[in-house]
């Protein structure tokens, strides 16, 4: 399985608090837009969803076909001559480089480059909003459990346990098995098996520890500073000093996670979709095109590189950008020695 | 540092409950529709459904079904209903793969994560540096399955210098064991050595810049002597957390991609096969025993880091 | 051994960061004697710590920009190669820092901590090195040694740890000694008598001491001279005797006068010198205590050279453009010697 990249909760809890406030924010991006790995990857990653997103434009326009429509039975013309979209025995067509399978077609007929971006689109999505579900729920619970500590940390922080100690992907593919069939159930709320929030869902849920603990330890350190205290004696109730102090001292360590979920969510994905425990066929999405290419590596190799190209490019650019995001925000004074 | 190991046998087990208990919502409880159906398999005759009704208690109140469940899986008479298999028996047949495959690669990776880590600190934000960090992204944004694939490719396919996937046990044959196990071992390692290294490398610039460092230092020692006896001592403490729990993870089927690809038929094999088969049983033993092995692995490590660290026994 | 023990020269110490180069010492100069005790009194962000460390060679790296002579019984060190500053490092020169319990290795027990010193620099073996120092950590007052040894940093309070500094600092029997603050972090009872270990270091032992401090009452009690630091200068020197009585630098003045005294009648409000320390590495032309000096004058727009006290001994100097007679007069605030609030100066 793809290792998870979030730092260990001792990693973090060794960093004490940074300080927020206006000149550390200005300074940080300064440094960030001096980075050209930063700003490159950001082109890089921009360029993808850009691309994504115009799926439906690039399948009408360009190639003129559904990422699902079948066109095994066609023939096309390539270089003048005509070919077999998917020859008799089985084989698709490689990349012909024209609008017409830019990248080739799959085993099914299908455009390879329609399903790429369509595929893309799933992803991304799928990422994007498994990744909020992890900041929203994860920050939440590791400033509960870390501010108000004793019951609520206690239950808290063994829920987070016992998730944490599921292997990511054993744990994603048990809810991927368990809800295929039949979907989800929450009280009132169905979400059926075949919808795409059940990966998201999943993917979002598996991550919660991996953010939370480490807030858990930074709100912890955070609960001692003297500013709380401070807050406290001039009567602030609980909840107005977690938004005005613990907050925005929090939000440099989450800003800092934030592109490290998402590529983390974006590798599940395709990890549980090669499995064949996240999206579903036909749905495309760039994990289940990955287990089609692998099984056609021998033939046709173009259909695992496109959207393995596709996958990397992501999930590099949103890792590279996350270490520049660090090393930008990480010390804004730096005297040696003292 | 009795106390800190009792506490820490406690919450263990306090997990372990919890983990079953959660096991058996995400089976039976969490999804919709018949659990019954979705024990019993896609193609299960009306017979067959009674069968797992009665055994599996799904008209008994919740805490019966809960019973049951753990009683099936913990003495290892769960049967998987498409093929009548009895999965302990299968799980039992598929370990030695798995674990060849968890200590040959863990062993890579912890080497080939010091040696970088430790190469990349001595000049920080030089060339060597900022392509070995350059490399780790790449090599962590890269999902596994996919340097399997084009490592099979490549190296057994086109050339032969590999076997095209298969195992082969090390009673059989120490070499073909060898052979058959490096291609695998290379491929799980490749990702854990790009993190590993980079972790590795940041705790040794931060324990660089700690006081007792500068004292060392103040003390007339070789760097040698402070590298290894100061700095990697302390800086390696993280590691071996991290490495436990990636370890653990890897026998509890987390290699599941690596094992598919090469055909090793090891434990995560199965739970991939059995995941196209949507035949829910495997997989069901599979988590439970693989999380049950995480969560008693990392409390031995953890035991094991406060014998090493000895602030760590003050801790709750 | 003719000579001083220590002699730092022109001594310019310069860190890299993004905002450029932060001077972080200007010019220093001082010198120290065998079995003498010489402090280094200043502000925090004046220096003294990073003179202290680039003594040691300890700040030396490739962002960090080094000038001058640092001697050593007449070997420079700055240019010196890491071989032969390990082998100064323990039985030549020693520190000890401010922060005892983080500057102990914490996962390591102290007595090792000591013995690996020793083992760096002898060839005693494991036995003869442990006696060593079971018998240094006992000189230096640490109870029940033979236990001691198998103590972790974190079990011992900040005074035994520091005990243990000291006791590992002079394990090598070193010919200098530094303490960077080393009092600092403790309670005023441990402080007089690691305060009278230093002491009789100079005195029984003939160590010369290099002790850097902010607390002017530290200075009374144990300095045989003083160094006073301001902004990476020198701005005075001089006997400890004659920075008390005969100071001669407006800063000095500040510095005295700001301390509350029992032996004198109460004022109604505490002496300040006024504004506040410099950052780092600010420095603009002119006398750095320009800003803040009330005497100051259209002379104070150049730098004054560190210049001899006339009629007092060579180690005596100034860093000031006022002759003794004004400095003489200037330097009494109602009765005792004190910076004049602004704006109350003729």
């Amino acid at each position: 399985m793809s290792p998870i990249v979030l730092s260990s909760s001792e990693t973090l809890a060794a960093d004490t608090p940074s300080p927020h406030g206006e000149r550390h924010r200005r300074v940080a991006l300064r440094r960030l837009l001096h980075d050209r790995v930063a700003i490159g990857s950001v082109i890089v990653f921009a360029l993808i969803v850009i691309a994504c997103l115009c799926a439906p434009l690039y399948a009408k326009y360009v190639a003129g076909t559904g990422p699902n429509d079948n066109h095994v039975t066609e023939v096309i013309r390539v270089g003048g001559r005509p070919t077999d979209v998917v020859s008799t025995s089985g084989i698709p067509i490689g990349p012909t480089w024209q609008s017409k399978f830019l990248l080739g077609a799959d085993s099914n007929g299908r455009d390879v480059a329609v399903r790429l971006l369509y595929g893309g689109r799933t992803s991304l999505m799928i990422g994007f909003l498994a990744a909020a579900i992890t900041l929203t729920f994860g920050t939440l619970t590791g400033i509960l459990a870390g501010f108000f500590r004793g019951w609520t940390d206690t239950v808290l922080s063994r829920a987070l346990d016992v998730i944490w100690a599921y292997p990511v992907v054993l744990l994603g593919i048990a809810l991927g098995t368990a809800l295929e069939l039949g979907g989800l159930k929450l009280g009132p709320l169905v979400i059926s098996g075949n919808s795409l929030f059940v990966p998201a869902l999943i993917i979002g849920f598996v991550f919660i520890p991996y953010l939370a603990r480490p807030i858990r330890t930074q709100v912890l350190l955070l609960r001692e500073r003297e500013f709380v205290a401070a807050a406290r004696l001039l009567g602030k109730g609980s909840m107005s000093i977690i938004v005005s102090e613990v907050l925005p001292n929090v939000t440099s360590a989450v800003v800092v996670f934030v592109p490290l979920i998402v590529a983390n969510a974006i590798l599940l994905e395709a990890g549980l979709s090669y499995l064949g425990a996240g999206v579903q066929a036909p749905n495309p999405s760039w994990g289940t095109m990955i287990a089609s290419g692998v099984a056609l590596i021998t033939s046709t190799p173009s259909l695992l590189f496109a959207p393995v190209i596709m996958l990397v490019a992501t999930t590099v650019s949103m890792n590279l950008f996350g270490e520049s995001l660090r090393n930008a925000i990480g010390t804004t004074t730096s005297m040696a020695g003292r | 540092m009795a106390r800190y190991i009792a506490r820490r046998l406690v919450s263990s087990l306090v997990v372990l409950f919890l983990v079953s208990v959660f096991t058996f919502l995400i089976f039976q409880v969490i999804p919709n529709g018949s659990p019954a159906l979705r024990i019993a398999g896609r193609g299960a005759s009306p017979a067959t459904l009674a069968a797992v009704v009665k055994e599996w208690g799904f008209n008994q109140p919740i805490y019966v079904q809960y019973a049951d469940m753990m009683e099936k899986i913990f003495t290892g008479s769960v049967v998987s209903y498409s093929g009548n298999i009895n999965v302990l028996g299968q799980l039992r047949a598929g370990l030695p793969a798995t674990v060849s495959l968890a200590v040959g690669a863990s062993v890579i990776w912890l080497s080939g994560a010091i040696v970088i880590g430790v190469i990349s600190s001595r000049r920080i934000g030089g060339t060597v540096d900022r392509l070995m960090g350059v490399l780790a992204s790449v090599s962590i944004s890269v999902p596994v399955y996919v340097i399997g694939a084009v490592a099979l490719y490549f190296l057994a396919y086109k050339v032969s210098i590999f076997p095209n996937g298969g195992y082969v046990p090390i009673s059989q044959s120490f070499f073909g064991w060898l052979d058959h196990m490096i291609l695998p071992w290379l491929c799980l390692s490749v990702g854990f050595i790009g993190l590993y290294s980079r972790v590795l490398r940041s705790s040794i610039i931060e324990t660089e810049g700690e006081d007792f460092v500068r004292t060392a230092k103040a003390k007339g020692l070789t760097k040698r002597r402070i590298l290894v006896h100061h700095v990697l001592r302390t800086s390696m403490i993280p590691i071996i957390s991290l490495w436990g729990l990636d370890f653990a993870g890897v026998i509890g089927g987390g290699a599941i991609l690596i094992e598919t690809l090469f055909n090793l038929q090891g434990v995560g094999q199965y739970a991939a096969e059995s995941i196209g088969l949507l035949d829910i049983p495997p997989i069901m033993v599979i988590v439970m025993y693989g999380t049950f092995f995480v969560v008693l692995l990392t409390t031995a490590v953890d035991i094991l880091h406060a014998f090493a660290e000895p602030r760590v026994r003050l801790q709750v | 051994m003719t000579g001083p023990l220590l002699e730092v020269e022109e001594l310019r110490v310069g860190f890299s960061s993004d905002r450029g180069v932060v001077q972080a010492v200007e010019d220093v100069s001082l010198e120290l004697d065998e079995g003498e005790l010489v402090c280094i009194v200043g502000e925090s962000g004046c220096g003294k710590s990073v003179t202290a460390l680039t003594i040691m060679g300890l700040t030396r790296s490739p962002t960090t920009r080094i000038e001058g002579s640092v001697r050593y019984e007449g070997s420079e060190l700055l240019d010196a190669p890491e071989s032969q500053l390990r082998a100064v490092r323990g039985p030549g020169i020693a520190i000890v820092f401010q922060e005892p319990v983080t500057s102990l290795n914490p996962v390591q027990r102290v007595g090792p901590q000591i013995a690996e010193q020793i083992r760096a620099h002898t060839t005693l073996d494991k036995a003869e090195t442990r006696q060593q120092v079971i018998e240094s950590m006992r000189r230096l007052g640490i109870p029940q040694p033979e236990q001691r040894w198998y103590a972790y940093p974190h079990e011992l309070s900040g005074g035994m740890c520091q005990r243990v500094m000291i006791a590992m600092a002079m394990s090598c029997s070193p010919r200098l000694l530094i303490a960077d603050e080393c009092t600092t972090a403790l309670d005023v009872t441990i402080q007089a008598q690691i305060l009278l270990q230093l002491r009789s270091l100079c005195d029984d032992h003939g160590i010369g001491v290099l002790l850097i401090t902010h607390d002017l009452g530290v200075v009374a009690e144990v300095a045989d001279r003083v160094v006073v630091l301001y902004n990476g200068r020198v701005v005075e020197q001089g006997t400890v005797r004659s920075i008390f009585e005969d100071p001669q630098h407006p800063y000095t003045w500040g510095l005295l006068g700001s301390m509350p005294r029992l032996d004198r009648p109460r004022r109604e409000q505490l002496l300040t010198i006024p504004g506040a320390p410099p950052e780092p590495g600010t420095a603009g032309g002119g006398c750095s205590f320009l800003a803040r000096c009330p005497h100051a004058f259209d002379r104070c727009l150049e730098e004054p050279p560190l210049a001899p006290v006339p009629g007092a001994s060579a180690r005596e100097s100034a860093r000031c453009w006022l002759t003794p007679d004004e400095r003489r007069h200037l330097r009494m605030v109602g009765g005792d010697i004190g910076l004049a609030p602004a704006g109350d100066v003729g």
